[in-house]
């Protein structure tokens, strides 16, 4: 019992880090922007959804929603009038993302301080299978992360606009010829990315409190997810995200959680020593 | 309505150190009769709630200085800037912020929170004669040859005592997991702790956690195969031990919990465990019983921190006090003058009279600020309310 515990740790750390890293994934593929606001989208989705459910009155679930929708309306915004201009410079594109995400962070610290916030979840308590204890919250975490991580796996693979992003992912110029308009399609990613990073942190903060820079730790995390899922591949991002759920919660629980970011990265670095391209990523 | 002065003042303070930072330079003192006082702490990061709570208390006692005539050398009267500076607790930060405090911005006067902030800081302080107070745990920053860094901080491992001294008698044997951050502080901090926590006879284990671990149930699910007493928590952020608190009884911890440098309310009642958290045994140099003074300075905090009263930050208003009495008594601003004044003066600080002194059986300078007497207490809820009794007392 005591190992499955362990797995199922694992696998609710897993969770959130392949839900930011999903939408950070899918952003660097078809804009080649490195979305350094992502944490910040993170946080906002936490803290969107503690004033909806303290000063708007909502209940959590709707809460969620509103997270996704708010969060994911900023990102369409931030898509149109910041990142588009720098599509493809990358480097460009990182300096601005990280200056507006420092910004938008000294902005929240300053507007809302550094008094950490809270949002009760519906899901309260502990199932007991013996030995076994899982959290209500973070069950449902995973269920809704996998659902989400699946259905728009579906979308991708199966719908319209999904076998759009595809051509604009493979090539703009091609995808064009098409009758696709990159552009539209970059907007709808951006938003969709900015979605599930507020979806995250709505979901998260039940477990922790909500903070400005709440965000940076899993932002670090999904980039080494997707670096070594393969740049751009949902599939090697949600593994890559298991992976280091999973090496998170055996390091932490057998040996110390001080050494766990080192060991993640080690492992990371001898991974992409043999596989430059990441698990599942093309090689180009 | 009241929330919006507030709201706007957070976002200038915060925006002059962003400023600050973007090398635009936060000059607070325009008056020429004026002494720049630096407050270098977290504004932003886990430990911001500290860091707030710690500037208000010196804000509070530069106003009390101001409003009483400002600070005497010889026939001129100088009034006290504070000026915010932003590490969020992380030693780059300090070290630019601190260059940018004694370079560009002429501080000689400073306060650092955060032992491994403090050392890095002292590197810039020391060769440049600034006098630096050290809102800092940790024994590694402070030497027999330190000339210009004060401790003011209190002491976690004393505090920790009488919390060990109290369950070795009441519970003996107990066996108890203690967690620090994973830094300089919560290292120096640990080793004192462990040392005295075995010598009373308690099973003792430490573990360290970075600033920002805010997943618990590995960690958790780890210790309750060690079926522990007592969780003692210290030097942590109040936002981080509240978290690992509520993970911790959502696994089924039914033991108790110990507090030997904050037990940070505010932070517990957010994460909706303040309660749980009742039965406590915490030692945090609280005011027992305050003096006129001290009770004003509370009631002064709760105004301007919208509650964030913290005990141990009493004592940032207290050194600005015994600076101005140092500064009057040596009658000049030469940092060693003022220093050499700091050694032997003693004022009225808001639990009684304060000074520095060098600890019995160390090698230190007169450094180092005396104390409360450290006194053991548990907490009950009593109409609501989280109010503690005194369970055991170290003079004793």
């Amino acid at each position: 019992m005591f190992i499955v515990q362990v797995v199922f740790n694992g696998i609710t750390a897993g969770a959130t880090i392949a839900l930011m890293s999903i939408g950070l994934t899918l952003i660097f593929s078809i804009l080649g922007i490195v979305n350094f606001v992502h944490g910040i989208m993170f946080a906002l989705g936490a803290l969107v959804a503690h004033f909806a459910t303290q000063s708007v009155g909502l209940d959590y679930l709707s809460a969620v929603v509103a997270a996704a929708l708010l969060v994911g309306l900023f990102g369409l915004l931030l898509e149109r009038f910041g990142f588009r201009r720098f599509e493809n410079l990358v480097l460009e594109g990182a300096v601005f993302a990280i200056a507006l995400a420092l910004f938008l962070e000294a902005a929240m610290w300053a507007i809302l301080g550094g008094s950490p916030r809270s949002v009760e979840t519906p899901f309260s308590g502990v199932f007991r299978l013996g030995d076994l204890i899982i959290n209500k919250h973070r069950l449902f975490v995973v269920v809704v992360a996998f659902t989400l991580i699946g259905a728009l796996s579906f979308f991708i693979r199966y719908s319209r606009y999904g076998r759009a992003i595809r051509a604009v992912q493979q090539d703009p110029y091609a995808a064009r010829l098409q009758g696709i308009e990159p552009h539209t399609i970059s907007m709808l990613v951006f938003a969709a990315g900015a979605a599930l990073a507020g979806i995250a942190g709505a979901l998260i903060v039940p477990m922790q409190l909500a903070l400005p820079d709440m965000g940076t730790a899993p932002l670090l995390l999904a980039f080494v997810a997707i670096i070594l899922g393969g740049v751009g591949s949902v599939g090697g991002a949600l593994a890559a995200a298991m992976v280091l759920g999973m090496l998170q919660s055996v390091i932490t629980t057998f040996w110390s959680p001080q050494i766990t970011l080192g060991i993640v990265f080690a492992a990371t670095i001898l991974i992409l020593l043999v596989l430059p391209e990441g698990l599942f990523g093309r090689k180009s | 309505m009241t929330r919006l002065p507030q709201q706007f003042g957070r976002f200038a303070r915060a925006a002059l150190t962003t400023m600050g930072f973007l090398g635009v330079g936060i000059t607070a003192s325009s008056a020429e009769d004026s002494i720049k006082f630096g407050v270098m702490t977290a504004l932003s990061g886990p430990a911001a709630a500290w860091g707030q709570a710690e500037l208000a208390s010196v804000e509070i006692a530069a106003d009390d200085i101001n409003s009483q005539g400002g600070i005497k050398v010889g026939d001129k009267t100088y009034k006290l800037n504070v000026v915010a500076y932003d590490h969020g607790y992380d030693t780059t930060k300090a070290v630019t912020a601190a260059r940018q405090a004694v370079s560009q911005d002429g501080v000689k006067f400073l306060e650092v929170l955060g032992g491994a902030p403090m050392a890095a800081v002292m590197t810039i302080t020391e060769p440049e004669k600034v006098l630096a107070f050290g809102q800092a745990e940790g024994n590694h920053w402070l030497k027999h040859d330190t000339n210009y860094a004060f401790k003011i901080v209190f002491s976690v491992a004393a505090n920790a005592r009488a919390n060990h001294t109290y369950i070795s008698q009441t519970d003996s044997g107990a066996r108890i997991v203690q967690f620090f951050p994973d830094d300089e502080s919560g290292h120096s901090i640990s080793e004192g702790i462990l040392a005295q926590g075995r010598e009373l006879g308690l099973d003792i284990e430490q573990m360290f956690i970075p600033r920002d671990v805010t997943d618990f149930y590995p960690i958790i699910t780890r210790i309750m195969m060690q079926e522990p007493d007592y969780i003692e928590l210290a030097a942590m952020p109040g936002a981080q031990y509240a978290l690992l608190i509520k993970q911790a009884l959502e696994n089924g911890y039914s033991g108790k919990f110990v507090f030997s440098s904050t037990m940070d309310t505010g932070a517990l009642k957010k994460a909706g465990v303040l309660e749980n958290t009742v039965g406590s045994i915490a030692a945090p140099a609280y005011f027992l019983q305050p003096t006129v003074a001290g009770q004003r300075w509370i009631d002064e905090m709760n105004r301007k921190t919208g509650g964030n009263v913290q005990a141990w930050v009493s004592s940032s208003y207290d050194s600005l006090l015994l600076l101005k009495g140092a500064i009057e008594s040596a009658g000049s601003l030469d940092p060693d003058a003022v220093r050499d004044a700091l050694r032997t003066i003693s004022v009225e600080g808001l639990s009684g009279k304060v000074n520095f002194h060098s600890p019995a059986g160390t090698d230190l300078p007169a450094h180092v600020l005396v104390a409360p007497v450290p006194v053991a207490l548990v907490s009950e809820y009593r109409d609501g309310n989280v109010v503690f009794s005194k369970v055991f007392d170290l003079k004793n």
